[in-house]
């Protein structure tokens, strides 16, 4: 019933909407990456430095990679690290967030000045020396995500949690004998997860916002071709001063593309899980 | 108790708690920075006294220093006394001068382009942000708030290797990188500065483009938050200027959610610095992480990650007691 009615959303929300359509066209190209793909993106298919030809639509790099080839795989490794990452900061920050909210007291008091703690540190370059000291890596990568990425999710999560707890009708469950797995069932979680599905799209555009500046500083995935990588190697092999916008811009237009393209369907969650936001 | 006497004492109870958590978070960077090179395997020695060009008595004297061959407790107190002190080891990169000799020499050229960059974004930003909400769904509105959008989504280093490509590749505008032209010797301070700028427009465009994004959309909802209040309502009925009503009366009492918005923008400043100064060669501290993690020189890692923690901590103390002067709100929390 929730799916048809954001269906029908959809189909008010234009914006929305373009959001779903680039979010289902790029997991389309990462699933059937190896079908598509005129190449392997990690063989030497043809002479570096190659200008876009009919062999190599997007030409090749300095190896000799085809780039068309690591584009279309690169989505794999974007939507991967966004949308784990995302989960992670998201799992930590409703466990924190409830934790503190029910607890209260000295608990709560605890969590929220390590969620303060951890806002005050500049995240990018907490997550570039985290991921430094561990080895780049996706999963270091996802985990230094969810390390870091976590606190304003607590935070929105207790603070739900404490304006329910002083609400009439929870007070009256509990009067009325209510324990607390029952009011966390009925009362917290209904609640709850409209609030938080907007939040964890948004939050993926942040976690591939994120994998993709560690890939530029060479903190990227050796292993796993990726966007943020390809610009790396475009940038360190001076791929701008030779002319080479063939390696530059789509890489870039990839990362921006998906970007909106959470960030609209995460807008248009909001609004149609929160009518406040309809304007 | 007199009224000043009670604002007094709110401020200081609230002065304390805004330093004790001052303390607590300088002592939390402190040990993220001493714990973190000791979770590797190897010997700490191994990452903080090392570099190709180290000689042994250097070394030795850089295990003494930081106890690198005693117990972890001892190792502890004694890079606590050392960060006091300013001591932060020696850089394996840019040997044989010292991290923090390193730091402070690429700190002026950071807060020279954030400095500016910040503040032109943030007035842009909030003053778009308030004629986009008082005029909702014009073309301004439409066409600002799809521009924060798209520059949300968008890499800030991307964006920064098209400008360098536009205009300083095919248009050859603007120097390619750096802060200064290399090798010139300069005839005065004026042409030293003129060659400051230069090379600083690209750089400074791209931070401000990517910053104008927070400042707006919050300025655009407390705006239109705000319209519909019946004292902006009042305002604009008794026929005063409408820059008055947005500036003076509609975006005054809006700190309270600034100064968390403060704590999370500064780290996103810090990024976009990070970023910008890689892409443009600037000689400042987010490029210096950037070598740092390129070269593995684990004593500049730790170094600049101290310094620019620290600085973006001690930045929220300050934008904390300010607001907190100026809105008895805050304090009394």
């Amino acid at each position: 019933m929730e799916i048809k009615g954001f269906l029908t959303f959809l189909r008010y929300n234009k914006l929305a909407l373009t959001g779903t359509v680039i979010i289902a066209i790029l997991s389309i190209i990462a699933i059937t990456a190896p079908y598509i793909t005129p190449y392997n993106p990690t063989a030497i298919t043809g002479p570096p430095y190659a200008s876009p030809n009919k062999q190599h639509l997007l030409g090749t790099d300095d190896i000799g990679h085809d780039i068309l080839s690591q584009l279309i795989y690169g989505s794999r490794t974007s939507l991967l690290v966004g949308t784990l990452g995302a989960l992670g900061c998201v799992s930590v920050g409703i466990l924190i967030g409830l934790v503190a909210g029910f607890a209260g007291g000295v608990i709560d008091e605890i969590l929220m000045r390590l969620t303060d703690i951890v806002l005050v540190i500049p995240y990018i370059v907490f997550v570039i020396v985290l991921v430094a000291y561990l080895g780049p890596s996706v999963w270091n990568i996802i985990l230094s995500i969810t390390v870091l990425g976590w606190p304003s999710i607590a935070r929105m999560v207790r603070s739900y949690v404490m304006s329910l707890k002083t609400s009439l009708y929870v007070e009256a469950a509990i009067s009325l004998g209510a324990g607390r797995s029952y009011i966390m069932r009925y009362h917290i979680f209904p609640g709850l997860i409209p609030l938080i599905i907007p939040v964890y799209v948004l939050t993926i555009v942040d976690s591939i916002l994120t994998e993709a500046g560690l890939s530029f500083l060479g903190l990227g995935d050796p292993t796993k071709v990726s966007w943020g990588l390809l610009l790396y190697y475009a940038q360190i092999r001076g791929a701008f001063v030779r002319g080479m916008w063939w390696w530059v811009i789509p890489p870039g237009l990839m990362i921006t593309i998906t970007g909106l393209g959470f960030l609209l369907l995460g807008t248009g969650l909001e609004e149609y899980f929160n009518p406040r936001f309809r304007k | 108790m007199s009224q000043t006497a009670k604002i007094a004492t709110s401020f200081s109870r609230y002065l304390t708690k805004r330093i004790i958590f001052l303390i607590v978070t300088f002592f939390i960077i402190i040990s993220i920075n001493f714990f973190l090179p000791r979770l590797m395997p190897g010997t700490p020695a191994d990452y903080l006294a090392r570099g190709p060009m180290l000689t042994t008595q250097e070394r030795l004297k850089l295990i003494r220093e930081f106890g690198l061959d005693k117990p972890l407790w001892e190792q502890y107190l004694l890079y606590i006394k050392n960060i006091l002190h300013g001591n932060l080891g020696l850089s394996y990169k840019y040997y044989p001068e010292t991290v923090w000799h390193v730091i402070m020499t690429r700190m002026p050229y950071t807060l020279f382009l954030l400095g500016i960059s910040y503040t032109i974004a943030t007035i842009i930003g909030i003053v778009l942000g308030a004629y986009a909400a008082w005029r909702r769904n014009s073309a301004l509105d439409l066409s600002t708030t799809s521009f924060a959008f798209l520059m949300r989504s968008m890499p800030i280093f991307w964006l920064g290797m098209v400008m360098l490509y536009v205009f300083g590749v095919e248009l050859g505008w603007f120097p390619l990188s750096g802060a200064l032209t290399p090798g010139v010797i300069y005839t005065s301070k004026l042409a030293m500065l003129k060659d400051l700028f230069r090379h600083s427009v690209l750089p400074m465009i791209t931070i401000i483009l990517f910053l104008i994004g927070p400042p707006f959309l919050l300025a655009r909802s407390l705006v239109s938050d705000a319209l519909t209040e019946p004292y902006i309502q009042t305002a604009l009925a008794k026929g005063l200027p409408l820059r008055d009503v947005i500036f003076k009366h509609a975006l005054r009492p809006v700190s309270l959610p600034l100064s968390t918005y403060t704590a999370i923008l500064l780290g996103y400043v810090v990024g976009g610095a990070v970023f910008t100064e890689t892409v443009f060669d600037w000689p400042g501290v987010g490029k210096l992480i950037y070598e740092a993690v390129m070269r593995r020189d684990y004593p500049l890692i730790q170094g600049t990650f101290f310094i620019i923690a620290v600085s973006v901590l001690l930045a929220n103390f300050i934008v904390d007691l300010v607001y907190a002067f100026l809105d008895p709100r805050v304090r009394l929390q």
